[in-house]
């Protein structure tokens, strides 16, 4: 019965209860020209100063609006400015150097990023993000060592600074529970950012005076490879553990190459040590031919046999850099030996021990062939040194005696050098009349 | 769920810039359920068509300034009652306007309209009579769920009542209604 009401009750929409057409069509003009009498244009322009949160409660409901549609646009923004980086202006900002006014955008926009990460606890982000930022200071520093900026200094011990920080955070961040293949990320940025570092000072080397900023950027490179190094240990701690994140021959890949690099190191240190003795001593061999020179007199004769005297000394230091280079790189090279006997024998803790040692070793030798170098610079007032796959060219030039010499490593780089290379500015003024000289070293 | 996004749109349209067009799209789309709500509880058309278009008026008032609304056609719904209350009461201060059953036999009387299905049409004249006789709230409760076919939440908003307690309203009117039909 009550299916009867129903459909009764159903048919009633299209029956005598509705009103009339013409009614409905009447009332409808009247109501239009009753209303648009009452729109005020003086509201009209008012409207438009709507906050846009009272515009969407009118399209939904204002408590969604405010609870729930509000802090989630909010979140998203955050999340979209932390995460991807928000269009223009993040895209302007990556490119941002320290001093720049986006730069600042750039680092809030890392900072946010962190923070998100932190409030997810997502620990594999955070890392991956620490070691992303790590890499990116050190490309900083990069740009900002060939750059002109006055205060660049300044700038590339702060921009250390940071990426030291940022290193610090990514080796607590290995302690904690993050899988294999993030340690290896990590690991991979450490590699990019070594070389990174080496062209920073290969570039400070070309220039002198820097020897403050070249130690600063030596601490910041030996920072990085620990960091390398604790992760290669932490990966193959975490998959002898059990993390299935990384293949056994993943893991055996990575010690393999790292090992590689160490040995590829220690053989530069020892070439650089090698060639940098060579340099010493061709300039050592100029300097005394030239304090015997009838030609040279008075005041250029005493300037030029105390620069005789110097380069003993410094020709002893560099013969001395050389030989301890040499046995490191014997060392290295025996230890490498070890660890990749232990590692094809399926020892991964071993093998890696042995990498740590070697990688140890190659930091000794490094430092010595950095402070050789940059004791040639102190004695030679005006010097340059580029040490580049395994060429040195070196331009001295003393200013109290216009003197330049030019020594290459390689036959190529002749005495074509001496009026182009920055090293030696003042050196080629007219008044230089002193001999510039060239040696050639055979290799 | 796009008309009820519709009717946002054309409210925002409304509210934030006095739109007439969209107001008057707002009013073909309720026009006639509003009107039938009236006509239950009104003697007459003459009065349900008053009543209509005095509705319609006050939600433009309503709207112009600028409160929250959750729901236009629990508005439109709202200023009804308030309207017919008032009617009512106008009515109780001169008893000589109460004259329902006799207006309201002559209304369906004399339309005259229904030139087939006599079978419906009288049934329909029945359950409108025992619509009529039914008590304010179940009227509007079998009105709003049956004739206008809105959901129980909507016809919850509408009568201020929890969904519950309109289910329980429901049963019970169709009942009642079921109950004067028989007689």
């Amino acid at each position: 019965m009550s299916h009867g009401i129903i459909r009764q009750l159903n048919s009633l929409k299209s029956g005598e209860i509705n009103p009339r057409a013409d009614w409905v069509s009447k009332n409808r003009g009247i109501l239009l020209s009753q209303i648009r009498n009452t729109v005020d244009p003086a509201v009209e322009r008012k409207q438009p100063s709507r906050n846009v949160w009272d515009t969407m409660s009118i399209i939904f409901s204002p408590r969604l609006v405010n609870h729930a549609l509000r802090p989630m646009v909010i979140l998203l923004i955050v999340s979209l400015v932390g995460t991807s980086g928000w269009i223009a202006t993040v895209d302007a900002a990556y490119e941002a150097l320290p001093g720049d006014m986006l730069y600042t955008a750039k680092r809030a926009v890392e900072k946010t990023q962190v923070a998100v990460v932190k409030v997810i606890g997502d620990q594999k982000t955070e890392t991956k993000l620490h070691s992303e930022f790590a890499n990116r200071r050190a490309k900083e520093v990069k740009r900002i060592v060939v750059g002109t900026d006055p205060k660049k200094t300044a700038m590339v011990t702060d921009t250390l600074n940071d990426l030291k920080k940022e290193l610090k955070s990514v080796d607590t961040k290995l302690d904690t529970n993050v899988s294999a293949d993030v340690v290896n990320d990590v690991r991979q940025n450490a590699e990019e950012i070594k070389v990174t570092l080496k062209e920073v000072k290969d570039n400070l080397l070309v220039e002198h005076g820097n020897n403050n900023l070249t130690q600063e950027v030596a601490d910041a490179k030996e920072a990085v490879k620990k960091t390398e190094i604790k992760a290669v240990e932490t990966m193959v701690e975490k998959h002898l553990n059990g993390d299935t994140s990384m293949t056994k021959e993943e893991v055996k890949e990575v010690i393999n190459s790292t090992i590689k690099n160490v040995a590829v190191e220690a053989v530069e240190n020892k070439q650089n040590a090698a060639d940098a003795k060579k340099v010493v001593e061709a300039v050592k061999t100029e300097v005394r031919d030239l304090a015997k020179d009838p030609i040279i007199s008075g005041e250029m004769a005493s300037g030029t046999k105390a620069l005789n005297d110097k380069m003993t000394v410094m020709a002893a230091e560099a013969k001395d850099a050389s030989a301890k280079t040499d046995v490191i790189a014997k060392e290295v090279d025996k230890t490498v030996v070890e660890a990749n006997a232990l590692l094809s024998s399926g020892d991964l803790t071993q093998a890696v021990s042995k990498m740590k040692e070697a990688s140890a070793n190659t930091t000794k030798a490094e430092a010595i062939t950095d402070k050789t170098i940059s004791n040639m610079q102190n004695v030679l007032p005006v010097m340059g040194v580029v040490v580049k796959s395994g060429v040195i060219v070196s331009a001295v030039a003393t200013s109290t005696n216009n003197l330049v010499i030019v020594v290459s490593t390689t036959p190529a780089l002749n005495i074509g050098i001496v009026s182009t290379t920055p090293a030696v500015p003042s050196a080629l003024a007219p008044s230089a009349a002193i001999i510039v000289s060239s040696t050639v070293i055979k290799k | 769920m796009s008309g009820k996004l519709n009717e946002k749109i054309l409210l925002y349209r409304v509210q934030a810039k006095r739109d007439p067009e969209a107001y008057a799209k707002l009013y073909d789309a309720y026009v006639k359920r509003i009107y039938r709500f009236v006509y239950f509880k009104v003697s007459n058309h003459e009065e349900a068509e008053d009543i209509t278009s005095e509705v319609f008026l006050k939600a433009w008032d309503y709207l112009k300034d600028e409160k929250e609304i959750k729901s236009f056609g629990g508005l439109l719904y709202r200023i009804a009652r308030n309207l017919i209350v008032d009617l009512y009461r106008a009515r109780s201060a001169r008893p000589e306007m109460i004259q329902v059953t006799s207006e309201e036999k002559i209304e369906i009387g004399d339309r005259g309209e229904w030139t087939e299905k006599l079978q419906i049409q009288i049934e329909t004249r029945e359950i409108v009579k025992a619509l009529k006789k039914l008590k304010q709230e179940y009227q509007e409760v079998i009105t709003l769920r049956y004739i206008d076919e809105l959901k129980v939440d909507e016809i919850a908003e509408i009568m201020g009542k929890g969904k519950i307690a309109v289910r329980v309203t429901l049963h019970r009117a169709l009942k009642k209604l079921e109950q004067i039909v028989r007689q």
